[in-house]
């Protein structure tokens, strides 16, 4: 281990003296190489710990999933034949999240289970745009000018809120850009279902009903 | 069945219960207490200190110097790596200063910050939205941290876990969760100095602009008494959105009415929704532009939802998944169809 991964493993700990973090801090801040590291570092404690759900640990959550499964005990089910069914399961739920993703991604379909139960007892005409599927036209970053009008309001809703003090003014100061996902509705009406409500996006819609 | 054989069997019944209800591993009104030390401890110390901010790919180092006095709070929260970014607090005016944007200050004349000081007793709505956990302790910047933990119940608001120093209840660490209990985004002291003493100078901007933008929250309206469960129905004048009334998910109330005027001098109306620990707003105001379209927008886990209805544009922003602002656009587009 060189010394600058040992520095970022204590840096981690929390073992490194007040100066030495700071020092650590500073290179973090300029060095890319040890920001990746970082954050490889983050990601495989967080697996460690079982902390979070990302893509690295999906081998790890296959294994879970193998492990609840019943065993096989019934005739005709040899015992040399029970690891190739893990195999086939752990292909199968791999194969199941690739095609999820992708569903996701690319259709965007109407997605009911957010809505509260009762909020509308039954379609009506009123909801028919909200089924009718959203197509993404385009992916891009916020502009310049979109994240302007987007601070503008965040620092609106903070004063006003009051919320967790500095904490709150945390998304107006990371360098995050998000990703916009423009969604034009074949038939108008509004946008499409958002698979995942944490993704960074800015999603457009145009509609002959404005 | 004889009844000391279904006595038995409902203590054995309510045995089995019990245990597992929700209400049973519930630490909320210690959370709370702690809630309350910390919202009290980031406001009134004086502190200086470096925080990792990590989320999705991202990894952003900032720097934060806190100053509470009898003059007041200053504050200075800066960006160490990538184009300078910075966010100045001063009593009730705060300003942004970021590269390439126009420097825009937001005075807010409403007198006081809201959630810091309102304790979830006052909004039992956040009992019924989320479930409250004490943790063990855990080392955070070489300090000892208590943690706790608030688990949402729906997906239409974040989870929090906190690391708290005890003897202050200062943040140390913070951690925005889903429904599922998975982490979205962390933020962490790597190193911090608690009741320091911070110069003038420490609190002065790197970026000095010439211009700035300016927009005000300068009215504070009465809200009802009692706004109906689940739903934040504009109280007195429902054609501020079109003779329709607002509706939000459940356990969010509406706790402020207010009204204020843009940077273009453009006078909007603003309604505060919180479910205790959770808040979005809604800012109804002139559409100043004939693009008809309506946006989706998200800045890290900040959403907003933009739509123009009619000679209005309405826009619903705040730390709440996606999901809840759209839900509130979604019920503001039926109104307005309805409407017509």
């Amino acid at each position: 281990m060189t010394d600058s991964t040992e520095n970022l493993s204590c840096l981690m700990d929390g073992e490194l003296e007040a100066d030495g973090q700071r020092f650590m801090v500073r290179r973090l801040a300029n060095d890319t190489s040890m920001t990746m590291a970082w954050r490889r570092y983050h990601l495989v404690r967080a697996c460690l710990h079982q902390e979070m759900s990302h893509p690295v640990c999906i081998a790890e959550r296959v294994r879970v999933a193998i492990d609840d499964e019943q065993p096989m005990t019934g005739p005709g089910v040899s015992r040399w034949f029970r690891p190739l069914a893990g195999g086939a399961i752990a292909a199968s739920a791999a194969l199941f999240a690739i095609v999820a993703i992708n569903s996701s991604v690319l259709q965007r379909t109407q997605n009911s289970t957010l809505d509260q139960p009762g909020f509308v007892a039954q379609p009506s005409t009123l909801d028919q745009p909200f089924a009718r599927q959203a197509i993404p036209v385009s992916f891009s970053e916020m502009s310049a000018a979109e994240r302007q009008r987007a601070n503008t309001y965040v620092l609106r809703h903070n004063q006003a809120a009051g919320g967790s003090g500095f904490v709150s003014y945390i998304p107006v100061v990371s360098g995050a850009q998000g990703e916009s996902v423009e969604v034009e509705s074949s038939l108008g009406g509004p946008v499409g279902e958002i698979q995942n409500p944490n993704e960074n996006s800015a999603i457009e819609e145009r509609s002959q009903d404005d | 069945m004889t009844s000391p054989n279904y006595l038995a069997c409902s203590l054995l019944a309510l045995a089995i219960v019990v245990p597992f209800s929700p209400l049973a591993a519930d630490d909320s009104a210690e959370v709370e207490h702690w809630l309350d030390r910390m919202a009290r401890a980031v406001e009134t110390l004086s502190y200086r200190g470096t925080l990792v901010h990590w989320r999705g790919d991202q990894l952003d180092t900032l720097r934060i110097i806190h100053r509470s006095d009898a003059s007041g709070v200053r504050e200075r929260l800066y960006s160490l790596n990538g184009k300078p970014r910075e966010i100045l607090r001063d009593g009730d005016q705060v300003r942004s200063l970021l590269a390439d944007d126009q420097p825009v200050v937001v005075h807010s004349e409403l007198g006081s910050r809201l959630l810091p000081h309102l304790p979830l007793s006052r909004l039992e709505s956040a009992r019924d939205a989320y479930r409250f956990h004490l943790r063990d302790r855990a080392r955070v910047a070489g300090l000892q941290a208590q943690i706790v933990e608030i688990l949402p119940l729906d997906a239409f608001r974040y989870g929090h876990r906190f690391w708290l120093e005890p003897q202050t209840g200062m943040l140390l660490q913070s951690a925005l969760l889903d429904q599922s209990g998975q982490r979205v985004q962390q933020l962490t002291f790597v190193d911090i100095e608690l009741g320091v003493r911070i110069s003038d100078a420490e609190l002065e901007p790197e970026i000095k602009p010439d211009v700035v933008l300016e927009t005000r929250l300068n009215q504070s309206l009465p809200i009802p008494a009692k706004p109906a469960p689940g739903n934040g129905n504009l109280p007195d004048n429902a054609s501020e959105t079109g003779g329709a009334p607002i509706r939000v998910p459940d356990h969010f109330q509406l706790a402020r009415r207010g009204r204020g005027e843009s940077e273009d001098g453009v006078v909007f109306d603003h309604l505060l929704f919180s479910d205790g620990v959770a808040s979005f707003s809604v800012y109804i105001e002139e559409a100043t532009h004939r693009e008809k379209e309506s946006r989706l927008e998200s800045l890290g886990s900040v959403h907003l939802y933009t739509r123009r209805f009619d000679e209005r544009q309405i826009t619903v922003v705040g730390e709440v998944p996606m999901a809840t602002v759209r839900y509130v656009g979604r019920w503001l587009h039926r109104a307005s169809v309805k409407n017509k």
